[in-house]
């Protein structure tokens, strides 16, 4: 305890003045906005933005922690390295939506995508949709969605980057950048490759005699390449083509408790993403039309070698064509529109090589959206959309979603938003064609949810203050749960269970402060989020009203960094609350309930630059307090650990 | 409105801005300090238990979530104590707790996919040994003193091993077509059921530990129980449809094991699911869960066509039949995420008393 005091201690002196510094830094602090200055399809939407110093600082992590550090949406992980999920104002991961360049990365088989596959060294621009207002860019976000976006510097003509970072656990990652091109035609090329043994100590609560022990089965490795090229006419057109192709292979380890013979389990992803984009602009039509394949291989194996046993070699190939045209009109300074539509094929194979079972489905969907957008003022903009899809010969006919933002006086810079939808979510192919259980007869999960808003921005050229806080209410029929056969059969099936309330509120806020010398930056998020089963229909059921299971009720993080000349030092703090793991809730002090965590990250970072080179290194403490915690019941994540970083930069 | 030109909201100075960050420390450090004192050790608990006079109940918990867990239930007092395991031991039972046995003076509890079985005092729930190593161990049949047989559902051999020393002393091959799932024994002969895409019973010499004979009966045999005649019974799930071996209509088959032949076979109707098949003490009345609690004298001809114990509007999970008294408990799940309940009924099917256990209690263990 006096040691923790100690560093606190520390960091108190430390942190009386802030800024935000990075690695391989290519990204513009963005401008505060006001309404004014937001763009016109943004108004009345509730939208995060992690700032760049949020992406940078994650540069070499995966999408799960940028989003699990700096927004308010809770990510839930298995573990160091394995598949990590969203879970936006107590939804479930498939109600996440995420988008690559608009198109749809969520897989059709299971709905779900794993956010650790996703690294940040991919992405230039990370936003997310909160509730109702993801269905501006698509429909099945009951909770939300999630939208990564390349986009190309032009201003350069030439920048290399080269990223390693070593850390504890013989984690190895590299990362490399090269744009190259002229003011007509440029190519980025990125790659990363990463590895570890992930053989992290822990404590072992899960057997006896309790003891220390250290995690086996655990190692995993990936890579990437995302190779773009971007042409540009002096029309003001704009053709982009991109290539996503990654690897990966983890191994899956057992539950602290597991005391069996050695069992091999692993998983190995492979996708492929193709895009072709082309956008063209008027004074008053936008248009953007891009057509894609997502296409991923999933194996999943597990067995036990010295018994010479194979429970299961599964083998699944999913493509998705997707293809999207979108007009923007600007009828005139007050009045505009958007239509788009989407035509989406799935085709998912799923094989078990065990036993030869599987299915072979086939999805067709499309959306239809008209979109109109009104900005009478510079202190008032509001939507109404109206969606309308196709899916497996079923048809939702009237997806309304509308909203507004108003600021309330000319002097002041306070904003009001408010947002209101109908949503709604397809069941996956696997709750449909799954062997066994799926159940070709679900519905599609039905919400209605509305979000209302104050945003107070201020910004000056030494100081600038953002802070938004939101309160949200959503109710999700039809929601479909996977449990043991109502009917007594011994497998697990699917049905529309639950009635699902979720009310909340979410916070967030950033400050930054210029002085001669020094410059500091802060910021930080709070969600509270009680989310409810409504459909308990016994008397002996106590999940009425209770909160759903592994959904934190509080989450929160904040930073505080601090820039002396070239060094930045940061410290992250994030705060998970109490998790139940039973419907109803039920308190024990033996192990029922997940216990909050709080979890300190601190990191020293220096640059150099000479000419145009720029060298950055940095040091990270993850863990700082070296906090015993479970993320997921028996699963252990590591204690204290560091890493070492090291980027350089050339831009010309 | 340019950016900036507003009026400062909440902060005039830097001398403010560094306040509130300052303000924003002290509250975490707070926070910290009174998370960081918020923990405290597990006490353990300890119990004396009357054994006789009681049931032991295993809870399977949720798959891969490690909350599986041990109740007792003394029908005189009518007490319920949960939880028993970690709180006596500190550590959890473990990943699906699938099935318990008492062997002299030792519980032995299978903690299916934690692969492993733990020994424990049946009085007082303390740790005695674990016989580690498996798999996925499903049930335990003991042949003497000095050897007993674990079944596995994702190995091709039963594990041999000796409940006194809890040391592994050997195999039992099945060939690559079987695994094992429930044992019984008539003479000399263990008779286990090979469930999973299976469709055998095999029989297995108990002297020399070798397989003897192979019984073919209705897909996915499960459940077994032998009768006051000496016949076997074996209730067969009938696989799903979709299965790569196909399926067929759920079925319960009795098997006559002097000479290893099926006698009868009784169908149940293809939307049926029958499971957990029970015997009453005197050993002449099959009991099962099918859209309630049936019940079948095992000289009758033809299944029971209604519930004795509806299970209307309840999950009917699990259930077990106290030998002393032919008491029916049956555990309700609920909604599989929760505390079950437990119904006591009497013989005749009254209700005597209903309690709560753990998540998806999987199996009863009566003195």
């Amino acid at each position: 305890m006096k040691a923790t005091f100690l560093i606190w201690m520390l960091l108190l002196l430390c942190f009386t003045i802030v800024k935000a510094q990075n690695l391989t830094d290519t990204i513009q602090i963005e401008e505060v906005k006001v309404l004014a200055k937001r763009k016109v399809e943004e108004a009345g939407l509730k939208l995060t933005r992690p700032d760049s110093m949020a992406r940078v600082t994650t540069l070499t992590t995966s999408l799960s922690e940028l989003i699990s550090e700096y927004t308010s949406v809770f990510i839930k992980s298995s573990g160091r390295g394995s598949a990590a999920t969203a879970s936006f104002r107590g939804t479930a991961a498939t109600h996440t939506q995420v988008l690559w360049n608009g198109m749809n990365l969520n897989s059709p088989m299971n709905g779900t995508a794993d956010l650790s596959l996703l690294p940040v060294f991919f992405t230039d621009d990370v936003y997310l949709l909160h509730g109702g207002s993801s269905m501006a860019e698509g429909s099945g976000a009951l909770g939300g969605s999630i939208h990564l976006n390349n986009q190309i510097n032009w201003t350069t003509n030439c920048e290399l980057a080269a990223l390693v970072e070593t850390s504890s656990f013989q984690t190895k990652k590299t990362f490399f950048k090269a744009l190259l091109g002229n003011d007509r035609l440029k190519s980025n090329t990125r790659l990363f490759y990463e590895s570890s043994e992930n053989n992290f100590p822990f404590y072992n609560y899960g057997i006896i005699p309790q003891r220390t022990d250290t995690l086996k089965n655990a190692a995993y490795w990936k890579t990437g390449l995302l190779q773009e090229f971007y042409y540009r006419t002096f029309s003001n057109k704009i053709m982009s083509l991109r290539f996503w192709i990654q690897k990966s292979d983890r191994n899956l380890p057992q539950l602290m408790s597991y005391e069996g013979s050695p069992r091999k389990e692993f998983q190995k992803d492979n996708q492929l993403r193709i895009q072709y984009d082309f956008k063209k602009y008027t004074d008053n039509f936008n248009y953007h039309f891009f057509t894609g394949l997502n296409s991923t291989t999933l194996n999943y194996y597990r067995a036990t070698p010295e018994f010479d046993f194979v429970n299961e070699d599964s083998k699944s190939r999913e493509n998705s064509f997707q293809n999207h045209f979108r007009i923007f009109r600007k009828f005139n300074e007050k009045t505009y529109a958007t239509a788009s539509i989407d035509i989406n094929y799935h085709q998912v194979q799923i094989r078990n090589r065990k036993n030869g079972e599987g299915y072979n489905k086939e999805r067709l969907e499309t959306s239809l959206l008209v979109n109109w957008h009104m900005k009478p003022s510079d202190r008032f903009a509001a939507f109404v959309l109206m969606r309308s899809e196709n899916y497996d010969n079923h048809v939702v006919p009237f997806i309304p979603a509308a909203g507004f933002e108003w600021q309330v006086t000319q002097k002041f810079p306070l904003l009001f938003k408010l947002n209101m939808a109908r949503n709604y979510h397809k069941p996956t192919l696997n709750d449909l064609y799954w062997l066994p259980g799926g159940n070709p007869e679900l519905l599609a999960e039905d919400g209605y949810t509305g979000d209302v808003s104050m945003l107070y921005q201020m910004k000056n050229s030494r100081f600038a203050f953002d802070n938004e806080i939101t309160c949200f209410v959503s109710f999700i029929d039809n929601w479909i749960v996977w449990q043991p056969a109502q009917n007594g059969a011994y497998y697990w099936e699917a049905n529309n269970i639950k009635e699902v309330l979720s009310r909340g509120a979410e916070y967030r806020f950033s400050v930054s402060r210029n002085w001669p010398n020094f410059e500091g930056k802060s910021g930080g998020t709070y969600s509270y989020t009680h989310t409810t089963n409504q459909n308990a229909v016994r008397s002996v059921d106590n999940s009425r009203g209770k909160q759903l299971i592994y959904i934190p009720k509080h989450k929160g993080n904040f930073f505080v960094a601090a820039r002396v000349k070239n060094f930045t030092l940061k410290y992250d703090l994030e705060y998970v609350g109490k998790r139940y793991t039973s419907s109803s809730n039920e308190e024990s002090q033996f192990e029922r309930v997940l216990n909050p965590y709080w979890l300190s990250k601190i990191s020293l970072d220096k640059i150099l630059e000479i000419k145009d080179f720029r060298l950055n290194m940095k040091f990270t403490v993850e863990n700082l307090f070296n906090e015993d915690y479970q993320s997921i019941l028996w699963r252990p994540v590591p204690g204290r650990f560091y890493s070492f970083a090291m980027g350089l930069n050339y831009r010309k | 409105m340019a950016p900036g030109a507003g009026p400062v909201l909440f902060i005039r100075n830097g001398a403010e801005l560094q306040k509130m960050i300052r303000k924003i420390i002290y509250i975490s450090i707070l926070a910290l300090v009174l998370a960081a004192c918020s923990d405290e050790p597990v006490e353990t608990v300890f119990f004396d238990l009357d054994t006789e006079n009681g049931v032991f109940i295993t809870c399977e918990g949720n798959f891969m979530y490690g909350n599986a867990s041990l109740s007792f239930y003394n029908y005189e007092t009518k007490n319920v104590q949960n939880d028993l395991f970690y709180a006596r031991n500190n550590v959890p039972l473990g990943d699906v707790a699938q099935s318990m046995y008492r062997n002299k003076n030792s519980l032995f509890l299978v903690a299916n996919n934690s692969g492993k079985i733990y020994a424990v005092d049946p009085r007082t729930a303390a740790f005695k040994g674990v016989i580690t190593g498996l798999t996925s161990p499903r049930y335990i049949h003991f042949i003497s003193e000095e050897k007993a047989y674990i079944s596995d559902l994702y190995a091709h051999h039963i594990t041999v091993f000796n409940p006194v020393t809890l040391e592994k002393t050997g195999r039992i091959e099945l060939t690559e077509k079987h695994t094992s799932e429930q044992m019984v024994q008539v003479g000399k002969y263990v008779f286990v059921s090979s469930w999973s895409y299976n469709n055998k019973i095999l029989v297995i010499d108990a002297e020399t530990d070798k397989l003897e004979a192979e019984i073919e009966v209705p897909l996915q045999p499960k459940d077994l129980k032998v009768d006051a005649n000496n016949k076997i019974w074996v209730l067969s799930d009938g696989g799903f449809e979709g299965s790569s071996m196909g399926n067929e209509q759920p079925a319960l088959t009795r098997i006559d094991p002097e000479t290893f032949t099926v006698e009868k076979i009784l169908r149940f109707e293809s939307n049926a699911n029958p499971y957990d098949l029970e015997l009453n003490s005197a050993k002449d009345t099959l009991c099962f869960i099918n859209q309630g609690v049936c019940k079948m004298a095992v000289n009758s001809k033809t299944l029971p066509v209604s519930a004795f114990i509806p299970g209307t509007g309840k999950l009917f999970y699990s259930m077990g039949i106290n030998p002393d008294n032919d008491e029916i408990y049956v555990s309700d799940a609920i909604d599989y995420t929760q505390d079950a309940i437990i119904y006591r009924y009497s013989q005749s099917g009254v209700l005597v008393d209903s309690f709560k256990v753990g998540i998806n209690p999987s199996d009863f263990l009566f003195r």
